[in-house]
């Protein structure tokens, strides 16, 4: 089968496309004989398939199955797991993560060195922020401050 | 990356870490460091920050803790408060040992005030000196001199202020 649609009867049977999709297809099934037997034959197979019985899985098919799928699951992380401890993933990486710790450790300034430096930052942080209002208990007392040069050159 | 270069990566590792893997042994190599560092710098820096580090090791758990926490602040403040804040210090670093005794002690009674109340005046404050950053320094020697005042050389200069706003 050549035509371009014929990957879409699937979803033309199940009405999921868009209508002037539908509409397109309609009308190429109208001149086209081989896709209109593509159509009938999963239009018929659609319906056989709704006719079957509906089937149970029996107690003891069910945990057979799910044993196995648990069985493989398991399979899987530990043998990727496996591939990790392989030496030749664990020491390339382990050994670039400790270069990139020690690196970072024989870099970092010392912390008590740098203490030191700003000690009175340190010291007097609450004190400094403040330094401009210190003293003031009001926003009167803060104009006068403001022109207080002024006013005691006043006469 | 190459083998040889994962290879030259990890011996350096296991060297490094021989000497640096414990904490104590971690520490020693950050001692190194600033020793080191210690070592480049004038002697007269040398020893004030020797000195610097032994005033901080004397101080009680709480106070260096206080210390660590503001230190951590800092670095965290933007650069312009950082500026802000080191200009405060150099005038506070210029100040007599009783002016500084004073001015703690008036620290003290601005931190007793309402939380709202020292908002406002922190606000009102860094609003005017945005708007006359070149009184800054004459604000701060204002500021130096109020701190100064008896209570009755200030209530004559609110009483000046007082005529200044009425004429």
């Amino acid at each position: 089968m050549s035509c371009t649609i014929a990957g879409e009867l699937t979803a033309y049977l199940d009405r999921e496309l868009p209508v002037f999709q539908l509409k397109q297809i309609e009308n190429h099934l109208a001149s086209c004989r081989e896709c209109r037997s593509t159509e009938r034959l999963l239009r018929r197979t659609v319906v056989r398939l709704a006719e079957l019985p509906a089937f149970e899985l029996s107690n003891a098919t069910r945990r057979n199955v799910l044993s196995r799928v648990d069985e493989a699951a398991n399979r899987s992380i530990g043998s990727r797991l496996e591939a990790l401890w392989r030496p030749q993933v664990l020491f390339p990486s382990l050994g670039l993560a400790l270069a990139v710790i020690a690196l970072v450790i024989s870099r970092a300034p010392s912390l008590e060195m740098r203490d030191a430096r700003l000690f009175e930052v340190g010291a007097n942080l609450e004190l400094a922020e403040d330094y401009e209002v210190v003293g003031l208990s009001s926003l009167d007392d803060l104009e006068v401050v403001q022109h207080l040069h002024e006013l005691e050159g006043a006469p | 990356m190459s083998g040889i270069l994962l290879r030259s990566l990890f011996a350096l590792a296991l060297c490094t870490v021989g000497s640096a893997g414990s904490a104590p042994a971690a520490e020693a190599s950050a001692d190194g460091a600033a020793r080191e560092h210690l070592e480049r710098l004038p002697e007269a820096q040398r020893e004030e920050l020797r000195r610097k580090l032994r005033d901080f090791k004397a101080l009680r758990p709480e106070e260096q803790q206080r210390i660590r926490e503001n230190l951590r602040r800092w670095h965290q403040l933007p650069p312009e408060e950082q500026q802000r804040v080191r200009e405060n210090m150099k005038q506070f670093a210029q100040l007599s040992p009783a002016e500084k005794e004073n001015l703690r002690r008036q620290f003290r009674d601005f931190q007793s005030l309402s939380p709202e109340r020292q908002a406002e005046m922190r606000r009102k404050m860094r609003e005017y000196l945005q708007s006359n950053p070149e009184k800054r320094e004459q604000l701060l020697e204002n500021v130096r001199r109020w701190r100064n005042m008896t209570e009755e050389q200030r209530e004559k200069a609110r009483e000046r202020m007082r005529e200044k706003r009425h004429k």
